[in-house]
């Protein structure tokens, strides 16, 4: 009886050890998704690709600002992973970029000649695809530690 | 089943119900404010095959009102309500070769503003199915 009660144990760890692994690696995946820079077309880009962050002086990628409720704020292009890092089952997390730029550059804006631009959506476009990076992970913590489902 | 006609389906269903002007990219016109911009942002692709069958597509039609600055945001609010009405969840659009389904509310964004003018994102999900 204590061996099936140690088995039990070890098994819900063993689970619980994969859901962390599958919340934290989706969650990176979107902002890192998010974080991923394209030239900026003031810079010289010849193409314009929605889904990736436009870089010029790279200060909107710089100004991503990453949390854990409850925990400190980090700021920067990469703080998101030192912030992932500290998630546990049930944590939310909070990331924002703060450039006055961010919600143009996402959801696009008037030219000074009066065309309209499209938006990036860096953010939007990444989070929508969360269940595909959930899927994923998922299928390498099983490959790793067994079937979690 | 392809963008295409999944980014027309939805643009047309938009344009019919006449709620204000549209403006779509790479189309480079200026209307009178209010408009609505109109972008198709496709975010996911697969196939429940390996032989290719089965096409599943999913993404959002970016419908971002734009109104002159001064006036009270609630009246671009309106019209975000309108597009949501258009837009209830549930819907069901054919399309050659499968189905566009809204499986979620529209999302309404954070309001900003932009020069002169003050723009509301608005975001319809779509999932096509072959």
């Amino acid at each position: 009886m204590g061996t099936f009660a140690a088995d039990v144990r070890a098994l819900v760890q063993k689970r619980a050890d994969a859901l962390r692994y599958v919340a934290m690696q989706s969650i990176q995946d979107v902002v890192e998704a998010a974080q991923q820079p394209q030239l900026g077309i003031t810079k010289g880009a010849a193409s314009f690709v929605v889904g990736k962050i436009p870089v010029a002086e790279g200060e909107l990628r710089a100004s991503l600002r990453a949390q854990l409720l409850g925990g400190a704020a980090a700021t920067g292009a990469e703080s998101y992973g030192a912030v992932i890092a500290g998630y546990e089952i049930g944590g939310n997390f909070i990331f924002e970029w703060t450039a006055p730029h961010a919600l143009p550059m996402e959801h696009g804006f008037t030219a000074r000649n009066g065309s309209q631009v499209p938006g990036r959506h860096f953010v939007g476009a990444n989070a929508a695809r969360f269940s595909e990076f959930v899927n994923a992970r998922v299928a390498e913590a099983n490959a790793m530690m067994g079937d979690i489902q | 089943m392809n963008e295409r006609d999944i980014a027309v389906a939805l643009q047309q269903r938009l344009a019919m119900q006449e709620i204000a002007p549209l403006a779509f990219e790479n189309h480079n016109a200026a209307p009178a404010r209010p408009f609505i911009f109109v972008q198709h942002v496709p975010t996911v692709a697969t196939a429940r095959d390996v032989a290719g069958g089965s096409l599943e597509r999913q993404g959002y039609m970016a419908a971002t009102i734009v109104v002159p600055e001064g006036e009270f945001a609630t009246g671009a609010m309106g019209i975000a309500i309108a597009i949501e009405l258009l837009f209830p969840v549930g819907l069901r659009l054919t399309i050659d070769g499968g189905v566009v389904t809204i499986p979620r509310p529209v999302q309404q964004r954070t309001g900003f503003q932009d020069g002169q003018d003050y723009r509301l994102p608005v975001q319809v999900y779509y999932e096509a199915r072959a």
